[in-house]
């Protein structure tokens, strides 16, 4: 048994698929592409196949990690290969290699949030970005109940750059990313939304990259 | 490529993946290359409308055909109907995107009564009139199918043409018949009195239908190029007709989520309350090396890890051994499972469950109907208690702990006594399983109940008795509720307002179009979904349109009233049903089709021949 990392770029309307519908997908990907699985030995085996992170629906990706455990003496382009082959429209492998951190490592990611412009706007989200001060209500749960958690996103962000562009406005910006902690840009934009009073109607959104602690590539 | 209309309201709506297309084995063609386009509406959602088989099987028979591209339409839920009325988008087809209202062809499948509102909610939608007669272009022509053609008269009005039967054939004949038409710049008129003359299709507009003063039928007279009866359409040799080699994946959950290959068509029990049991005759089945190559197939390009058998009682398949053994011969190395649902009990073998269980314990589910004999000999559902309780004995043995019965209430000559023999027969099972010395340790067992309100439907012994009224099936499930005796049975009840409209429109006439349309503008649709079914609006719909429903649902009918049905001919003869009604309220028997042929008249729509008169014949050769 040997544990792969594979790369996944999720672009145009495969944006829409939720995870869960992204784990039974790369499920059947992999049985179609007639890779050999390695299984658990337990009562029900079942193969071993795990998102690092999950992407919330509506956003596109350039590198969505998924670590499966293989037999057999497949190379990594070869299973890079047989993948892409069966993937359906918007997936495509960009590599796979053997993992060197794990998942748990995963500290931020960057985004590319492509806005629709309305007036001022990069000024008033320069302006909100910088306050320091950009609360937002997060859904958590403590024990089994589910609760509303105040946050502040200014506290969950890294380095971010704002321009006009086309008919566009576009942030840059790192956010806290894992299981720690964690901000979805969603969360960025309604906190923006909040704090400036304009509606953040995003055109596309995409995760560039998931990053360590220190802020290097995961 | 979506467009951005429509990428400005998916972020806003639950499970936009319903709405993308893009799924794996979608067929995307060029619309210039193409000479009929043809939108396949399912009257339902998403999840519902890819689970089923039939979107499945003319999807990729009309894809196939260089001229022509199919493409998928589903009723949006009520949050992106609404995001798609207030930004203008009409329904569109998931492969091109492209608004149907200028297709060629739109087809509905009509798969049970409640979805019937959604026909026109889709239509309008779409931005066509929702009557048939406003509709005066050639195309699109607005076709549908499935089992509720057999009696779609509250419908006929809104649709163009119906297909009885099975559609294989007749859409080829339809798509070929348009494609001249559409050359040629036909009328519609001129298309469709062509089309009537085609075996198995069904144009209401060329059908008068004229009322007695107490409401009944009093005639159908067809008009010009119109049959006097249409006869169903059915595919004669199954190993030979068209079945899909895979399957769409679709990206978001469905309901039925795994390859399905079919068995046979039709049925040989005869269940006198059955529509499918009478509608699909005569029976006709596939090989097994038909269907582990359908499976085989389908498996690989999808990816799926389940394969489910279909057919309208899987025990009954001939060579159900046979297809097992190729089936785990390449399943089992493959980790794929067989889920081999409507399994009857009186032919449920220990060597079968130690089938399913090597591949994987789901739930066992067995259909009783009835509670008491008498009340099973009516139905001529031809078991016994012993053979219940013998299955329920197997199962519990192979180590299954939970067991479903099915039930129905508001039979024909039903009695209290019946009924609170439904919660005795539970009591029985659940008796059986503590009985079982080999049961597992430290589990209890769970029996759960289901009581579904009988429905009078058209083409079955029954399409002359009334329904009960709501009032007696609410006492009649409280009486079932009050009879159990034990913990270890639960009981789910299936809503009796929806079982009350299910029958108004299952045996209507053409008079209740006027109530779906009225219901429609009150805002009813998705009927079949409990948060979205809104009874008030319907009864008003009755009330404002002057039609008594209980007239549909609850009145008798006698032997020789013209029923609304009666210019449709789905092989099976009346005179059979005849029969088969008096002998039900005699409490007689009739004995399934391979034992002995009770002459439905059904074969005649296949030259003479059925699979279970040539094995009847043999069988009483055998015994003479």
């Amino acid at each position: 048994m040997r544990c792969v990392r594979v790369l996944l770029a999720k672009k145009g309307r495969a944006k829409y698929l939720s995870h869960l519908d992204m784990q039974r997908l790369m499920m059947r990907a992999v049985r179609r592409a007639k890779i050999d699985l390695w299984y658990t030995e337990g009562f029900n085996p079942h193969p071993y196949l795990a998102f690092a992170l999950p992407l919330p629906l509506g956003v596109e990706s350039e590198c969505e990690p998924i670590d499966i455990r293989l037999e057999g003496d497949a190379t990594n382009e070869q299973v890079r290969d047989a993948l892409n082959a069966v993937m359906p429209e918007g997936l495509e492998i960009t590599s796979v290699i053997d993992p060197v951190n794990k998942p748990g490592d995963i500290a931020f990611a960057r985004y590319d949030i492509e806005l629709y412009p309305f007036d001022g706007a990069v000024e008033k989200i320069k302006t909100a970005l910088e306050s320091g001060n950009l609360p937002a209500e997060k859904l958590g749960k403590s024990g089994r109940h589910k609760v509303v958690k105040q946050v502040n996103i200014a506290e969950m962000m890294g380095y971010w750059a704002v321009e006009e562009k086309d008919d566009s406005v576009n942030i840059g910006i790192v956010l806290a990313a894992g299981s720690q902690k964690n901000a979805s840009p969603f969360l960025l934009l309604e906190a923006l939304s909040a704090v400036t009073g304009e509606r953040m109607e995003y055109r596309k959104i995409t995760r560039k990259g998931l990053l360590l602690a220190n802020y290097r590539k995961f | 490529m979506l467009s951005e209309k429509l990428e400005r309201i998916l972020p806003l709506v639950q499970k936009p993946g319903r709405y993308t297309g893009g799924e794996l084995n979608s067929v995307v063609k060029k619309a210039e290359d193409v000479a009929v386009r043809y939108a396949f509406c399912f009257p339902d959602t998403y999840e519902i409308g890819m689970s089923h088989l039939g979107i499945k099987i003319i999807y990729s028979l009309v894809n196939a055909r260089a001229d022509a591209w199919c493409e998928r339409v589903f009723a949006p839920w009520v949050d992106m109907e609404e995001k798609m009325r207030e930004n203008g988008i009409l329904l569109y087809g998931l492969e091109s995107g492209d608004p149907i209202k200028d297709f060629d062809l739109i087809g509905f499948t009509l798969q049970y009564e409640m979805s019937y509102s959604n026909v026109l909610n889709m239509l309008d939608l779409a931005g066509l009139p929702i009557y048939a007669k406003d509709r005066t272009a050639l195309t699109p022509v607005v076709i549908a199918g499935g089992p509720c053609v057999c009696n779609a008269e509250p419908m006929a009005d809104f649709l163009d043409i119906m297909l009885p039967g099975e559609g294989e054939e007749v859409t080829n004949d339809l798509i070929d018949l348009l494609k001249i038409h559409k050359a040629k710049g036909s009328t519609k008129r001129e298309f469709l009195l062509e089309a009537a003359k085609i075996k198995g299709v069904y144009v209401p507009s060329l059908y008068d239908v004229e009322y007695n003063s107490d409401n009944t039928v009093k005639s159908i007279t067809p008009l010009e190029t119109a049959p006097e009866k249409v006869e169903k359409r059915i595919v004669s040799k199954l190993d030979e007709v068209h079945f899909p080699e895979t399957f769409i994946v679709p990206g978001v959950e469905i309901v039925h989520d795994r390859t399905v290959a079919e068995l046979f068509r039709g049925c040989i029990r005869g269940c006198r309350f059955c529509q499918a049991g009478y509608i699909y005759r005569p029976i006709r089945e596939k090989s097994a090396d038909t269907v582990n190559r359908d499976c085989m197939a389908i498996c690989d390009s999808t990816g799926y890890d389940e394969v489910s058998l279909c057919s309208l009682s899987t025990s009954d398949y001939t060579q159900l051994e046979d297809l097992l053994n190729k089936l785990l011969d390449w399943t089992q190395k493959d980790r794929i499972n067989i889920a081999l649902p409507s399994l009857r009990a009186d032919n449920f073998s220990k060597e079968l469950s130690e089938r399913l269980a090597c591949v994987r314990r789901s739930g066992l589910t067995f259909a009783p109907e009835a509670g008491t004999q008498r009340m099973r000999d009516v139905i001529n559902k031809n078991i016994t208690e012993d053979e219940i309780l013998s299955a329920a004995r197997k199962a519990f043995d192979a180590g299954w702990t939970s067991v479903k019965l099915y039930f129905m209430l508001g039979l024909p000559t039903e009695t209290d006594e019946d009924i609170v023999a439904v919660a005795q027969l539970a009591q029985k099972v659940v008796d059986e399983f503590y009985r079982n010395p080999n049961k597992p340790k430290g589990k209890g067992v769970n029996v759960s109940i289901s009581v579904a309100p009988f429905v009078p439907k058209p083409f079955t012994p029954f399409q002359w008795e009334g329904q009960n009224s709501k009032e007696e099936l609410l006492r009649k499930q409280q009486l079932v509720i009050n009879s159990l005796t034990s913990r270890k049975i639960s009981l789910t009840r299936h809503n009796t307002d929806m079982s009350f409209l299910e029958g108004v429109f299952a045996r209507g006439d053409r008079r209740l179009s006027a109530v779906i349309e009225t219901a429609w503008k009150k805002g009813c649709k998705l009927d079949g979904w409990d948060e979205c079914f809104r009874l008030e609006d319907w009864m008003q719909s009755f009330v404002d349109c002057g039609i008594d429903p209980a007239f549909y649902a609850q009145r008798e009918r006698s032997l020789d009233e013209i029923l609304p049905w009666d210019h449709l001919d789905y092989g099976v003869t009346k005179s059979h049903l005849v029969r088969e009604y008096n002998k039900a309220h005699n409490n007689e028997t009739t004995p399934h089709c391979r034992e002995k042929c009770a002459g439905c008249g059904a074969n005649k729509l296949n030259g003479g021949e059925c699979d279970a008169l040539r094995e009847s014949a043999a069988c009483q050769k055998r015994q003479g």
